[in-house]
């Protein structure tokens, strides 16, 4: 039988009209011939969201008025693409001025960040001059910001240098359902108090018996349930970590904790660990069973379908929870144990300071490849002076990310409490560790295993795990302090040669020679401790 | 006649030598554009810049060599190959000259080689390259800032107590001799870890703390950690005096740090004892 059309035509006739389409395309394309006049800014960042184009775009439109000379091309890149792309653009040296940093976890290497993008330093530590006439005036631009950019993706403490500037706060939250609240307890707010917090769960367990429905106090994904139990244990540890080895910073951290660890000053069963671990799992018992197995979309399901009363998740997803649920909506803050606990109260030296739960989000980097440096940073200070950021935060309903700045109503139950004490330290810090925590979660929800059965895993495995963390935390911090030689020594011939053509090299000279010396006496001392504890340990 | 004189000219032009790099005096640098690519983290670039210039003046080789050698430093992957190249490089520039900066430096980072970059690292050798520097040139800026590198190097090992007092004690008589501010902070840094993380001498790490940060600590949440430190050790010594004078630095220069609460009551606390004094 013929075949009544060709096949062979066909795509041959196709394949000509799309090259036919795409010669017309061309020619026809018009190439936009930029006023030499004009300084160009190109920002490219992924954030296709409800509000946030809006935003930025009423925003440029407002720099542009106040600098008729510039500008700014925003760049709007899908998130799935993100890493590729800027990955491409860096390597191939046509990246724009600003670029939203990708996460490291995202495929952003450190690398990259040194030899891309500019450390912002020297900017950082001078007033914001967009703040003139406001109580921002006069302070760093680095201690207008909610964390003073202590955290990534602004600063990077394995470079000991700032590379991004963040336009937003993200900090979690209890959402809960109002209606069911009233309906189980009566209640119609979230209590404050810890006591009552887990009261409030209590009943629903008893609700959800009585009625034979499955419902649970809270619903909660893997991810989640990790920062949530961590912050619970980390409210156990406030007096701890000061009374073991903390280099005398009376800042928590975690590898000064493992360390402290591997030398014998803690263990699973000292009193405050063991009440961290404890409290750890009464919260892991309020959840539904698996969380370990759920991922934030599965537990966000699990509550918009009222099978939870609560669920735990970061103030930007307020917009997307909100439009997936058809019930009241309530939004408070976790509370913690008080010192006055009958229970947990001795382990704590006041309500937690919620500085330590903040991250911060949507930095935008400054390129190497910026023809305009400088104006790109103005930008970037525009955007993060009081008044603009405001109407920023307003404009995308997102958490403000600089002090004092006034933000819509809608989000005020977001704004972290940053009165208060430090958190203690946490058993967990880098891969390793993480790895532990969620190997052995499941021990912590599930009834059926007696319940000291984590802190037994712990006071076994723990401290080979821990070894592991800080050997390999210890070696990435060696890498680094090999990178910044080579940057150390240019900067020592230029200093030298006092060239004029260069910018004063000395300050910058000193900054990083002072840092490099401070990172090598770290990683010396922990490499000379865990020397010693290995020897011990043989002996 | 005149198409010979053309031929003559373009076969002059042909065979003249490309231009030398000169270098002009010692405060002026012939591979400029290099070093600052290097400064910026653009290492290929640095060294394709150093390795193509193959017509230097004499000066101008050692700046070459060691803009070479560092940059083989880095070469990825990092190779023995590309370690012993640097070395060679290195020493062939100390032993032209050994007192002027390019043969310091070389010598400085023929140290550090030995030190972070080798795959056998040789601390000892490195700490022995270091003094070495320092003994036979103790006004040179690059010898004094190797100290603290040899500081690091003596103190952060797994040595004996008796060890390590008697490296302290070495490291404090090499203190009073150093001259650049940069080099003499670092090393009072490095003498007070150790006092402190150690468990040597609180006193000793105080009066180290607070020469460092009298001199001055550059980057802030560095100086923030120093303040705390020695005011935390102040106020366990009972000079109550020095802590309050830190904890009230600490928070005039730090108000927004997350410790500020824990500071103000150690602030009381310090004041309180100070009055019953």
């Amino acid at each position: 039988m013929t075949k009544w059309i060709n096949t062979n035509w066909l795509g041959l006739i196709l394949l000509m009209s799309v090259f036919a389409i795409a010669m017309a395309r061309l020619s026809i394309r018009k190439v936009e011939v930029a006023d030499p006049n004009l300084e160009i800014i190109r920002f490219a960042h992924y954030q296709l969201y409800e509000g946030m184009e809006d935003a930025f775009e009423s925003l440029i439109e407002d720099y542009e008025k106040l600098h008729p000379g510039v500008k700014i091309i925003q760049m709007r890149i899908p998130r799935k693409v993100a890493p590729m792309w800027v990955n491409t653009q860096l390597i191939g040296g046509t990246a724009p001025d600003l670029i939203e940093l990708p996460h490291i976890s995202q495929g952003l290497t450190y690398e990259q960040l040194m030899r891309y993008f500019l450390p912002l330093s020297g900017w950082v530590d001078s007033a914001n001059p967009y703040n003139r006439a406001t109580d921002l005036e006069n302070i760093p631009w680095r201690e207008t910001f909610i964390d003073n950019l202590e955290n990534r993706p602004a600063f990077y403490s394995r470079l000991m240098d700032y590379y991004g500037i963040p336009l937003v706060m993200s900090i979690e939250r209890v959402f809960y359902n109002k209606r069911l609240l009233e309906t189980i307890t009566g209640r119609v707010d979230l209590p404050l108090d810890f006591r009552e917090f887990m009261e409030v769960c209590d009943l629903v367990r008893d609700y959800a018996s009585e009625n034979e429905k499955a419902i649970f106090p809270l619903a909660s994904s893997k991810e989640s349930a990790r920062t949530f139990l961590l912050s619970l244990f980390s409210s156990q540890t406030q007096k701890l970590t000061f009374e073991v080895y903390d280099f005398g910073i009376l800042k928590a951290s975690s590898h000064s904790f493992m360390l402290a660890n591997l030398r014998g000053e803690w263990n699973a069963h000292q009193p405050a660990v063991a009440s961290g671990l404890k409290l750890m799992r009464e919260a892991a018992f309020r959840m539904q069973p698996g969380f370990s197995q759920f991922s934030d979309d599965d537990a966000l399901f699990l509550f918009a379908q009222k099978r939870a009363l609560m669920f735990r998740a970061k103030s930007e997803n307020y917009l997307g929870i909100k439009s997936q649920i058809a019930f009241p909506l309530g939004i408070a803050r976790m509370p913690y144990p008080s010192p006055d606990d009958p229970e947990f109260g001795p382990f704590v030296v006041g309500q937690p300071s919620e500085a330590h739960l903040i991250r911060t989000d949507i930095a935008i980097g400054v390129t190497r490849f910026s023809l305009h440096p400088q104006r790109a940073v103005d930008f970037l200070q525009f955007l993060t002076s009081k008044t603009v950021h405001s109407k920023f935060s307003q404009l995308s309903k997102r958490l403000p990310v600089i002090r004092n700045t006034p933000f819509d109503k809608e989000l005020e139950p977001f704004y972290p409490v940053t009165e208060g004490y430090l958190f203690g330290a946490s058993f967990v810090a880098d891969a390793e560790t993480r790895a532990f925590l969620e190997e052995n979660l499941y021990l912590l929800g599930n009834r059926k295993v007696p319940p000291d059965t984590f802190q037994k895993v712990m006071a076994k495995e723990y401290s080979t795990r821990a070894r592991k963390n800080l050997e390999k935390f210890n070696l990435n911090r060696f890498n680094s302090i090999i990178q910044t030689d080579l940057t150390i020594g240019a900067r020592l011939v230029l200093d030298h040669a006092a060239d004029s053509r260069h910018k004063d090299t000395s300050f910058e000279l000193n900054r990083s020679v002072e840092i490099q010396n401070e990172m090598e006496r770290q990683a010396y001392f922990l490499q000379s401790e865990l020397d010693r504890l290995e020897k011990a340990d043989n002996s | 006649m005149s198409l010979r004189i053309v031929g003559v000219i373009i076969l002059t032009i042909w065979l003249m030598p490309s231009p030398v790099r000169v270098s002009a005096n010692n405060d002026s640098l012939d591979f400029h554009d290099e070093w600052a690519k290097m400064e910026g983290y653009f290492f290929s670039e640095a060294s394709d810049g150093f390795n193509k210039a193959n017509d230097c003046a004499t000066d101008c080789v050692r700046e070459r060599d060691l803009g070479r050698a560092l940059s083989l430093l880095y070469r990825q992957p990092t190779t023995r190959k590309n370690i012993d190249e640097a070395r060679v490089l290195l020493e062939e520039i100390i032993l032209e000259k050994e007192e002027d900066f390019w043969g310091q430096i070389s010598q400085y980072y023929l140290a550090r080689l030995y030190q972070i970059h080798t795959f056998e690292v040789d601390r000892d050798k490195a700490g022995l390259l270091f003094l070495g520097l320092f003994e036979k040139f103790p006004e040179s800026i690059v010898a004094q800032r190797g100290m603290a590198k040899y500081a690091n190097i003596l103190l952060f090992e797994n040595i004996t107590p008796e060890e390590r007092l008697e490296r302290l004690r070495r490291l404090v008589d090499i203190l009073a001799d150093l001259t650049d501010p940069v080099a003499k902070k670092d090393v009072s840094l490095a003498l007070a870890n150790a006092c402190q993380l150690y468990r040597i001498s609180n006193e000793k790490a105080l009066q180290h703390y607070l020469t460092a940060l009298d001199i001055g600590i550059l980057a802030s949440p560095f100086r923030a950690n120093t303040l705390v430190r020695a005011a935390e050790i102040a106020y366990a010594e009972k000079q109550f005096e020095i802590a309050v004078k830190l904890y009230q630095e600490f928070l005039s220069e730090f108000e927004r740090d997350n410790r500020v609460n824990v500071i103000k009551e150690r602030l009381v606390e310090s004041l309180r004892l100070l009055n019953a004094e």
